[in-house]
């Protein structure tokens, strides 16, 4: 029915799509001056024959037309795709990209690699192979570091190349000869044969890593990596990936045979994979280690090394339209780290059936529900209970909005049921003071009201058009009071107050806990919005919650090692204040620049701020940022040994056009000593990068771990010394590595 | 002092598909937020729709940002980032990828391991309803794209 | 075609004027000269019989066309040369046309132009089917091939 008035429509965009190169695209050429048979085209004189993405250039060229070749005699020069050969004389057919060149140059700009051959042959468009050839990264001419081999087979769709016979040369000096090697060529970094980590550390001594890595098929690869650790011994890292359309894993298994200092074997696996079986999604994150200290020594692949707790968790879910259904079976490690406080031991949820829906728009009605039964189990019997717990909770709420106010009323019924087995094993004083039942449960209705009213009026942001916002909310909840004082708390925790806890209708996370409410929160935020664009320039919010009635329910939760100090003590989450805390929040872009944000939570009964952090950054340029920040919690509820007043500086500066320096300071204003120091400097020339950075970090109560890096990056193969890029991107916020690889070329970035 | 409840606003076109799915809570906020603020009527067809507002990308992201004196992990920041894109039926875009970020400072000991995840939840529902009401502020500013021929 | 150079030359013009002595035969006004398939169009004329019998043809105008019909190679496959230039000039002994002057020539099979040659000096020998293209020190030589089909 496109009867109505034509319309005239724009061009779709340049379409970059990449078989372009085919028969069907003309050739053009052009030549001082050309002579034309029935077959043969005779160019002299800056001739170039051009087609789709395929330029040939020379003195002179003659194009046959029914072989489609060319025979260029004269400054030949063939560019595919970007990359491009020159050479004295080439013999190239072009549909077939097919062709050789004798003493050719060559360079991949995408990739700035650059170097000499003396043969060099096109196959079919995806790989050339090279002869006696010559390697770099560095502009031509440049001894910095190059790499010459026999052979160097370069494949464009792996991004890999292959030498053989090949010998590594750093400022002009051979350092390394091997008969075989592959490295990435890509601007990935994956770690090749080339890449060893050298580091020293108080810890290790001398930790020197070197990965091999092999790429048995495009969608599988393996890193074998031997990592030499003088303190302690040789460790062999075993890495194996895989991917397939519906499956995917990363197995890790790092085995160390004999361990000096420990006197026996260590290692560290993990296995991080995924599954798709029609519509069925399973997951598996699983890690375990040999002990405790294993993470802090050898980190290596496992996540933030400074926690104590490994999940080893294995799911299976399915879900359609507006539900989804999950089986799990959630499991754990805890490790007990010398001179670290015991942590206390999860339960283990073995295994948890979760049912839980959705339904957006029920005529204007949201409704959500969930059904979960879990069996859980610990390995302390005696103050631990174990058994299953069956929780249900179903909410309806109704939204209501406008331009400037919203009113969302929300009714929920929640119902939590346990059976408990072997309390008659749990310490017997424990039980007496406890006293679990074997069956126990309670259901509760609650009624929450969500309302909020939008002002604006017309103002400025220096001096840019500006509207500001007044947004004030209430959010009231009542729910009665159910006793569950003599039920287990399994997964259950008292939520730190957020702005993200105001709007909770249960104080309690989990759901071993559903708090008595009667209580009335009141957030007021403002804004300053960009009139133009919509950009937020300024974000102020402050929040507090008004209780109309005690909250008796108690998290009651006994970790094994002070239930006997805390049991007369009032358990945490109950609570006789009419007022909760004050919350702020500032977050303000002072300038394109400068952000600064801050929040704090300051006590009423105790009239003092308990718990704030504030941090303001100035980041002109990529790899030019300072941030100072401030961390404070002193809450009386946060046990004594995570207290922290902390303040923490971090800085990337240009101190010149190539030389980058860098530092960081965390140091903790109450124990009057450095958390954290780091001090280093980047070296960035064309093609390499030198990086020292040291690094004093607080390892536990009183002893500090010293530690060197040198890294010295070769741009485009990816770097050799350990990677404290890692270390230094988590510790200065917005750190950005000097040589932080281009993005990848479109087809016609590097065209002539 | 020039203070008034914000007012209905009109834009460019008249219908919009959200290409998220139904019975999905970001989506429906989304949904109900633009429905309720401004003149375009919500459409659960691509299809004949005027305009299209596409989620490209969304990602959580935790950092260790302080330990304690015992070298543990004591505070997280979470980010949590959005990239929407506007666009009519031809593909022209009313406004580019755009991303919206919002970031929280989260306590934690490993002592609430099993609550970890729900406290990050508490956190992350929060800075979604805060990047929604970036998005809207961002889509009321959006003109008609204009075609010079 | 090869056997066109046997054919009769036939001209048509709004002037003549023959000049004996010199043996050379002016026409003006919208030009039109056949002899077999070849045309040649333009403004102006000269024809000159050299000493060997054979006639010399050099046409001038704003644009001066060509157009020859060339031996058949493949089956089915029309094959036609056409060209414009500022000045035309064609040797009936050799064959041979040069054309002169943002030069254009253009090949095409069964109505479609499959080359475009362009230049400031373009030599086609209608015999031997060879074009040689001269770019002018500012001008390049340039032609454009359409694909190649297989059947080649």
């Amino acid at each position: 029915q496109a009867s109505d008035a034509v319309r005239l429509r724009t061009a779709s965009s340049l379409s970059d799509s990449s078989q372009l190169v085919n028969e069907n695209s003309a050739s053009f050429i052009s030549a001082d001056q050309m002579e034309t048979t029935d077959d043969e085209i005779i160019l002299r004189g800056d001739a170039e024959v051009r087609r789709a993405r395929t330029l040939i250039r020379g003195d002179n060229i003659t194009y046959t037309q029914s072989s489609d070749t060319v025979d260029v005699q004269g400054n030949a020069v063939v560019l595919r795709d970007g990359v491009r050969f020159a050479g004295p004389e080439l013999n190239y057919q072009i549909e077939t990209q097919t062709g050789e060149m004798q003493d050719a140059s060559y360079e991949y700009p995408a990739r700035r690699i650059q170097g000499k051959s003396k043969y060099a042959r096109f196959e079919s468009g995806e790989s050339t192979q090279l002869r006696q050839a010559t390697l770099s990264t560095c502009k031509p001419g440049s001894k910095a570091w190059w790499i010459e081999a026999d052979t160097l087979t370069i494949d464009e769709t792996t991004n890999m190349a292959t030498a053989h016979d090949m010998s590594f040369h750093l400022a002009g000096l051979p350092v390394m000869g091997l008969p075989y090697a592959f490295f990435p060529v890509g601007t990935d970094r994956q770690s090749g044969l080339l890449t060893p980590t050298i580091g020293m550390s108080s810890e290790l001594g001398l930790d020197y890593a070197q990965p091999i890595y092999w790429n048995i098929a495009p969608n599988y690869d393996y890193t074998f990596t031997p990592r030499l650790v003088t303190r302690h011994g040789i460790i062999l890292g075993n890495e194996f990936r895989f991917l397939t359309p519906n499956m995917g894993a990363t197995m890790v298994y790092d085995y160390m045979p004999h361990d000096r200092r420990e006197g026996d074997s260590r290692y560290g696996a993990k296995v991080d994979g995924w599954a798709k079986w029609n519509d069925i999604n399973f997951k598996a994150n699983y890690n375990k280690v040999s002990d405790g200290d294993y993470l802090d020594d050898f980190s290596g692949e496992f996540n933030e090394s400074d926690e104590s707790v490994l999940p080893q968790d294995l799911s299976m879910s399915y879900g359609k339209d507006f539900w989804n259904a999950s089986l799990s079976v959630r499991k754990n490690q805890v490790l007990d780290r010398t001179d670290h406080d015991p942590v206390d031991r999860p339960y283990e949820k073995v295994p948890e059936f979760r049912w839980s829906a959705y339904y957006a728009d029920f005529h204007g009605f949201e409704i959500s529900s969930t059904l979960e039964a879990t069996r859980f189990k610990h390995q302390e019997e005696d103050y631990k209970p174990e058994g299953d717990r069956f929780y249900m909770n179903h909410s309806i709420a109704y939204p209501m909005r406008g331009a400037a106010w919203f009113i969302t009323p929300k009714a929920m019924i929640t119902g939590v049921s346990y059976n408990l087995t072997g309390l008659e094993n749990l310490n017997k004083g424990f039980q007496d003071f406890v006293g679990y039942e074997k069956h126990s449960s309670f259901t509760v209705p609650t009624f929450s009201l969500d309302s909020g009213l939008i002002f604006e009026r017309d103002t400025s942001w220096f001096g840019s058009d500006a509207t500001q916002t007044f947004e004030p909310r209430l959010f009231y909840v009542y729910t009665p009071y159910r006793d569950q004082s003599h039920m287990p708390v399994f997964d259950s925790s008292y939520a730190d107050l957020s702005f993200g806890s105001f709007f909770l209708e249960n104080e309690f996370t989990g759901h071993d806990r559903v708090s008595e409410a009667n209580q009335l929160s009141l957030i007021l935020t403002s804004r300053y919005l960009d009139r133009k664009t919509g950009f937020e320039w300024l974000r102020a919010s402050i929040g507090q919650r008004f209780y109309f009635s005690d909250q008796n329910v108690g998290l009651n939760k006994y970790t094994i090692n002070d239930w006997y100090r805390y049991r007369y003590l009032k358990a945490e989450g109950i609570n006789e204040d009419r007022k909760s805390d004050y919350l702020a929040n500032v977050t303000a872009h002072l300038t394109k620049d400068v952000t600064f944000s801050t929040t704090a939570q300051y006590s009423t009964t105790e009239t003092r701020i308990t718990r704030m952090n504030a941090g303001i950054r100035w980041q002109p340029k990529p790899s030019s940022v300072v941030g100072l920040y401030y961390r404070f919690d002193d809450l009386k509820t946060t046990p004594e040994v995570d207290r922290i007043r902390q303040i923490d500086f971090g800085v990337q500066w240009p101190l010149s056009n190539s030389f980058y320096g860098l530092a960081r300071y965390n140091y903790d204003l109450d124990a009057g000593k450095t958390v954290d120091a780091i001090a280093g400097v980047e070296y960035a020339a064309d093609c390499w990068a030198l990086r020292f950075v040291g690094q004093k970090v607080l390892d536990s109560e009183d002893k500090y771990d010293y530690r060197f890096y040198v890294q010295l990056e070769l741009t485009g193969l990816g770097g050799i010394g350990s990677d404290p890029l890692e270390t230094l991107r988590r510790a200065i916020p917005g750190y950005r590595p000097v040589t932080d690889q281009p993005g990848a070329a479109g087809l016609y970035d590097y065209y002539e | 002092c020039g203070w008034h409840l914000r007012g209905h606003v009109t834009l460019p076109f008249n219908t919009l598909y959200v290409n998220m799915p139904v019975n999905n809570k970001v989506g429906a906020d989304i949904r109900r937020m633009i429905a309720a603020s401004t003149n375009v009527k919500i459409v659960m067809e691509a299809e004949g729709a005027e305009a299209i507002l596409e989620l490209l990308s969304s990602g959580r992201h935790r950092e260790v940002v302080s330990l304690n004196m015992e070298g543990e992990a004591r505070e997280y920041e979470l980010t949590l980032n959005m990239t929407f894109r506007l666009v009519n039926p031809d593909g022209e875009e009313f406004f580019p990828p755009t991303t919206f970020t919002a970031s929280r400072n989260m306590y934690y000991n490993d002592d609430e391991y099993l609550s970890r995840n729900a406290e990050e939840n508490v956190l992350y529902n929060e800075m979604q309803q805060d990047l929604i009401a970036q998005l809207l502020s961002r889509l009321t500013t959006v003109q008609a794209i204009s075609h010079e021929y | 075609e090869t056997k066109d150079r046997e054919q009769p030359i036939e001209i048509q013009a709004d002037h003549f004027f023959g000049d004996e002595i010199k043996q050379i035969a002016t026409y003006t006004g919208s030009v039109h000269v056949n002899q077999g398939t070849m045309r040649l169009t333009g403004q102006k004329l000269i024809l000159q019989e050299t000493s060997t019998g054979y006639r010399k043809a050099t046409l001038t105008g704003n644009v001066a066309t060509f157009r020859q019909r060339r031996d058949q190679k493949v089956k089915g496959v029309e094959e036609w040369i056409a060209g414009q230039a500022q000045e035309i000039v064609y040797e009936e002994r050799t064959g041979i046309v040069t054309l002169t002057g943002k030069a254009v020539v253009e090949r095409s099979e069964n109505g479609i132009v499959k080359d475009r040659a362009r230049g400031n000096k373009i030599v086609y020998d209608t015999v031997r089917s060879r074009t040689i293209i001269q770019g002018s020190s500012s001008g390049r030589a340039s032609t454009v091939i359409a694909p190649r089909n297989k059947a080649r």
